[in-house]
């Protein structure tokens, strides 16, 4: 095969990754709290082609020796953009939204500490303790408190939480404090890698302080401190921005066509060495 | 032998190596930071043709003749990329535009929009470039445009393909608070929450830029960083560091295009011209002195 045609295969694969990855963006368009993922790009490997000795350095030429040449394009790495979504107003007392660049800590089903953007809680019996009421993801995984502890509540009572994610419960006999949300500052998404059921964990290797911080943690006057507030009886959208991602996936054809185009021209060439002799 | 039917061989081989280089360019049209590369061909040397069997037993000279091309290099064209904008806090785009003295006159070169300059005696000045530098993980110093950096778990500012980005110190850079936080100057300069000036991103300038050999994975080397007249930045230097952008790839995909089609019909041309000269041999080989 000849040089052309690695390069535009190999290009042709990459693009074809990159349509996936903005299909993947689209069809979450509408899912609460879903991040959209970025691809970078870089050529690939390049093979320097020697020339014979008395061709390498003639007056003129003004690159070291030898005839560069490339294999096309490749993907090089996938990024999590966690930009804030838009927040929809949903008036159920569960539905909580983030607002800055944090977490909600949950146990995921192993016993291990995830983390979940996505605030479509509910509220479910609680088997330990009957007469109270669990605070749960969609999927059912419990939400912990700045305790490290599932958040439950006395069934049948009025849940309000606060901007900085304190719980407070009223029932029929009064007003009362249940802890705080655990909400976890994002200091490297890249730590982050995403789990099921729209939860992430971190990457393995990865020290849990250096990619999170707790809010309730930081210091007074942390420039993160102010950013990051929840509120109630609203959810997050998807950060997919439609028309960036047709935008790309337009250019993404485009290139794809370029690409094929070069990879029908290099064919017709071989068909021309095929048929040299007549 | 006719002496053109390798001339035209060695044309089709030279177009496919153009072919080859336009590919190239054109399966990065959207890579970031890429730098389009043309393709360079040049004859072969000339040889003096003679004719033997004169009257005469020296013979008389005929003229000079080409006997073929070779594709000879792959030059890269540094022009500046467009910058586009991101919003991410680790993307950085380099906006450089740098002069250089010529040392006779004490005034600056003017390059052309290729970034080159050539003087009254035909010698060709390139224009200095830029580069972020970044290391591997056999610790080679390689240089690149591509800004698309990336802070992973332990806050190592690494580019898209891992290499650590060097600071002014020559040590890779590492990012302290969270990363949506980051700020950078356009210098390069980290500034801190505090407002004080951290570490600064090492921009390596290369005074011969077509000396770096291109590495795959969207960095340059410098087999020999003497030659390739490799510094640190000049304080005043005529170059910005974008956060929040990237720059392009600055391959023109119509150009692209007309040289795909371009090398696709001279590959043809020589094809017919072998096939001419294939006609011509059978002439000589089966109908001469055919009774």
């Amino acid at each position: 095969m000849n040089n052309s045609m690695i390069s535009s295969m190999v290009s042709l694969g990459s693009l074809q990754q990159r349509l996936d990855l903005l299909a993947d963006n689209i069809a979450n368009l509408n899912t609460n709290g879903y991040k959209s993922k970025d691809a970078s790009f870089v050529d690939t490997l390049t093979r320097v082609q020697q020339q014979a000795k008395d061709m390498t350095q003639l007056t003129g030429r003004s690159t070291p020796s030898g005839y560069n040449l490339g294999f096309g394009a490749k993907m090089s790495g996938l990024s999590l953009d966690f930009t804030q979504g838009e927040i929809k107003d949903t008036g159920l007392p569960t539905d909580l939204a983030i607002q800055g660049n944090a977490l909600f800590r949950v146990r995921a089903a192993d016993g291990s500490d995830a983390w979940t953007r996505v605030g479509d809680f509910q509220l479910h019996p609680d088997p330990a303790n009957p007469g109270q009421a669990a605070l749960v993801t969609s999927q059912g995984y419990s939400v912990l408190d700045t305790t490290g502890q599932p958040v439950s509540v006395p069934a049948n009572s009025k849940l309000q939480i606060a901007a900085d994610g304190t719980l407070t419960v009223t029932d029929a006999t009064g007003t009362f404090d249940f802890g705080q949300l655990q909400l976890d500052y994002v200091n490297r998404p890249e730590g982050l890698v995403e789990l099921t059921d729209n939860m992430y964990g971190l990457v393995s290797g990865a020290v849990q302080g250096d990619v999170l911080t707790a809010v309730d943690t930081l210091a007074d006057g942390d420039p993160r401190l102010n950013k990051v507030s929840v509120r109630q009886g609203a959810l997050e959208q998807s950060n997919v921005d439609l028309s960036k991602e047709m935008t790309d996936m337009l250019q993404v054809q485009r290139a794809y066509q370029l690409s094929a185009r070069a990879l029908t021209s290099s064919e017709a060439m071989m068909n021309m060495a095929n048929h040299l002799r007549g | 032998m006719l002496r053109g039917l390798y001339t035209a061989a060695a044309g089709m081989i030279t177009q496919q190596r153009l072919h080859d280089t336009v590919t190239q360019n054109i399966a990065n049209v959207n890579t970031t930071g890429y730098k389009q590369v043309n393709s360079v061909a040049r004859s072969f040397p000339e040889v003096l043709l003679s004719a033997v069997g004169g009257k005469q037993n020296s013979s008389a000279p005929i003229g000079k003749l080409n006997t073929g091309v070779f594709a000879e290099e792959t030059l890269p064209t540094f022009t500046q990329g467009d910058a586009r904008e991101t919003g991410k806090t680790t993307d950085f785009a380099l906006v450089a535009d740098l002069q250089l003295q010529n040392p006779d006159t004490g005034e600056n070169y003017v390059f052309d929009a290729s970034g080159k300059s050539v003087q009254e005696d035909g010698s060709v000045v390139y224009q200095p470039q830029a580069f972020f530098t970044v290391r591997d993980a056999e610790g080679n110093v390689k240089y690149t445009r591509d800004g698309d950096f990336h802070v992973d778990a332990a806050g190592r500012l690494l580019t898209a393909e891992g290499y650590e980005v060097l600071g002014t110190d020559n040590n890779p850079l590492t990012i302290g608070g969270a990363v949506d936080q980051l700020k950078v100057d356009n210098q390069g300069r980290i500034v801190n929450s505090d407002g004080t000036n951290g570490p600064q991103l090492l921009i390596s300038v290369a005074n011969q830029p077509n000396q770096l050999v291109r590495d795959g994975n969207g960095v340059f080397e410098a087999a020999d960083p003497a030659a390739a007249g490799i510094n640190p930045t000049a304080a005043g230097a005529q170059l910005e560091v974008r956060q929040g952008s990237l720059e392009t790839s600055n391959v023109d995909s119509a150009q692209a295009m007309v040289d795909l089609m371009t090398a696709q019909r001279a590959y043809e041309a020589n094809q017919q011209v072998i096939q001419y000269y294939d006609k011509s041999l059978d002439k000589a080989v089966n109908e001469i002195g055919r009774v």
